[in-house]
């Protein structure tokens, strides 16, 4: 048979091996799939996340703890706002506010649509800074608001204006590979090495945080008609139900990333 | 007297306006948050992590789709209606919701108001309840209602939406209320339907089931054998007819309940040694079982040792488990070796074969080239 197979014309020839070869191939690859799911094809998800190894940080940047199913449902929108590009939330998480118990739960819904920089960096007298709507893929400009409140897939960004008019976005960090080489190699560093660095990372963010009620009233921080609102929600948002709901609040807590002592420092915002 | 006439003529218009004019408003749009919970609850990043009982970082998600809740089983729920004791925003002192409590809707079967009450009470008299357990003091570890139950939606399925909407309109030949009808409709046929796949149902049991460290603290039988069981495979494959978790010890057929579930080891449980032949045989499943197939072995044989310790500290079971363990690994490593060997020869048969070609090739060019050179 296989002196027959030489006397072939070497075009036949060709033909054969490369028969043979797929009949190999297919073999190979039916005998993968056998072992496959033999001994490795999942089975049943049991949802069960093992995340006893590890910190609370990474279970947070991981997902792990996350419960599958929510009694009302989760939608869409909520696994989009979950994924930010932000480099903040990369170490704060997807849901960074937790210290304050009456507003915890706001700032977290308001991290979804706007940059952590908005409430994060307090503008100077001398600072030009502009709020726009931004996408969150594409970085355009919105130039009208559509869908679900706060899910207009993009985000409020604060863009400082320099005296030649060109703007540059808050959110982007100059110091951006710094930060990225700090988050892969931040478990070799110590404890005052790491301090070192988060003051270096953080040296644009402001101490005090701008609150609620400076952005929510009347010529506030924010022109919410110049952010797309219509005069409606606009009016609503600085001095309607939203405005008068936020004085309630008493108890707010500053960041400790400056001064990790000082983790019970709060502030009273109304007298 | 003529103005009298004018202001009850103008009232009286208008209302009829108001009244005009509501028909056209959307069933949906009529359903008002009138509570207001959605003001903040419509946004989607409403929520925080905190911590559970095992100190674990959980996701607390309070965003209501407005949409999908509508949709759901509770939709004609008022929020407050579940979330009792609710009333300062921000909310401090919520406490977790009770299925027991009293609902603002009456039971149209009873004309009283409806709960899940009589639900509540069974199930925590069963072995997941705290009044049913073997370990009263481990009751962090038993299911609450959401752990197995969420509000889903109605979701009928599009082709059949449209027959449902041909077959409504005989039904609103009696019910006048168009929405009540559709939504009575679509709960007795959703109700009708299968809920969850066996996959699930499987999926659902095992997250407390396969985890052998909870079940060491219950001293309950790990369950990891049932995949390897020719229920188990055939679910995997997605055949729904086979039985579940629920088909043996919950069957509904049989007068048992997933809310009433019991010990096997108690005299009325269906996969009690003297039921288990009954519930074998019942919707004519093994409707020919005998005795020795239904109590020679077991269901759902594991191959992960667990230590049962009785009151005198002996432990017990062991013998009969040990043997069956090693007669499970023994079986599981033949197969391994077959398989690999016959895939294995298979793939050097293979091998062997395009070698051996290849070489003759070689060595039969080289006698014709000598064959030339000779002659």
């Amino acid at each position: 048979m296989h002196n027959h197979h030489t006397d072939m014309p070497p075009f036949k020839r060709l033909l054969v091996d490369i028969l043979m070869a797929s009949i190999f191939i297919l073999l190979a690859g039916f005998a993968l799939w056998l072992l496959w799911i033999t001994f490795f094809r999942a089975t049943f998800d049991t949802g069960l996340v093992s995340s006893s190894d590890q910190t609370a940080l990474e279970q947070i940047a991981t997902g792990a703890g996350i419960s599958r199913e929510h009694f009302h449902n989760v939608d869409q929108a909520v696994l989009e706002g979950a994924e930010s590009i932000s480099l903040c939330l990369k170490c704060h998480g997807n849901y960074p506010h937790s210290k304050a118990p009456d507003v915890r739960a706001f700032l977290n819904a308001h991290a979804f649509f706007t940059a952590c920089e908005t409430c994060h960096i307090r503008p100077t007298e001398s600072d030009h800074i502009v709020y726009k709507w931004l996408n969150k893929k594409t970085g355009m400009e919105l130039s009208r608001l559509e869908g679900k409140p706060g899910s207009y897939g993009a985000m409020i960004v604060p863009i400082k204006v320099a005296e030649d008019g060109i703007g540059r976005r808050l959110d982007e960090s100059a110091d951006k590979a710094f930060i990225e080489e700090y988050l892969s190699l931040r478990a070799t560093f110590n404890a005052d090495q790491q301090a070192e660095a988060k003051v270096r990372i953080h040296k644009e963010i402001s101490q005090k945080p701008i609150f609620c009620d400076e952005c929510h009233t009347k010529n506030g921080l924010l022109n919410f008609r110049s952010l797309l609102y219509s005069p409606v929600v606009a009016n609503r948002l600085e001095t309607g139900e939203v405005a008068s709901m936020i004085t309630k609040y008493s108890k707010f807590y500053l960041p400790t990333m400056f001064d990790p002592a000082s983790r019970t420092r709060g502030r009273r915002n109304t007298p | 007297m003529k103005t009298k006439h004018t202001a009850r003529d103008i009232t009286v218009a208008l209302f009829l306006l108001t009244a005009f004019l509501t028909l056209f408003i959307p069933a949906a749009a009529m359903a008002v948050d009138d509570e207001n919970c959605l003001m903040c609850h419509k946004y989607a990043g409403l929520g925080r992590y905190a911590k559970n009982e095992e100190q674990k970082a959980v996701k607390r998600i309070f965003y209501v789709n407005e949409e999908l809740f509508k949709a759901s089983y509770h939709g004609k729920l008022r929020c407050k209606n579940c979330h009792t004791g609710v009333e300062e925003i921000p909310h401090t002192d919520v406490k977790n919701v009770d299925c027991a409590t009293d609902c603002h809707l009456n039971d149209p079967s009873t004309g009283r108001a409806f709960s899940h009450k009589s639900i509540v009470n069974d199930l925590r008299k069963s072995a997941h309840g705290p009044d049913g357990t073997k370990k009263p003091d481990l009751i962090k570890d038993l299911p609450k209602c959401k752990d197995c139950h969420t509000n889903k939606p109605y979701q009928i399925g599009i082709g059949k939406e449209l027959k449902s909407m041909q077959f409504i309109k005989v039904c609103l030949e009696c019910h006048e209320s168009e929405a009540w009808t559709n939504r009575f409709y679509k709960h007795m046929f959703y109700r009708a339907q299968t809920r969850r796949s066996s996959k699930q149902v499987v999926a659902l049991c095992s997250k407390c089931h396969a985890d052998k460290e909870k079940m060491d603290r219950h001293e309950v039988d790990v369950v990891i054998g049932f995949k390897d069981t020719f229920h188990g495979k055939a679910i995997v494959y997605g055949d729904e007819d086979v039985a579940n978790c629920l088909n043996c010890h919950a069957p509904y057929q049989l007068g048992f309940s997933p809310h009433r579930i019991i010990s096997h080891t108690d005299s009325s449980s269906p996969v009690h040694p003297d039921n288990k032949l009954r519930d074998c045989r019942q919707s004519g499943c093994h409707a020919d079982a005998q005795e020795a197939f239904a109590n020679k072995g077991k269901a759902h044989p594991s191959n992960v040792m667990t230590e049962r310790v009785d009151e005198d500290g002996v432990t017990i079971y062991q013998e009969e488990q040990e043997f069956q363990a090693w007669v499970i690994e023994m079986i599981a490593l033949f197969y391994k070796i077959l398989i690999i060997a016959v895939v294995g020869g298979l793939g050097f048969h293979r091998l062997a074969d395009l070698y051996a070609t290849h070489r003759e090739r070689k060595i039969a060019l080289r006698a014709a080239k000598l064959g030339r050179h000779t002659s």
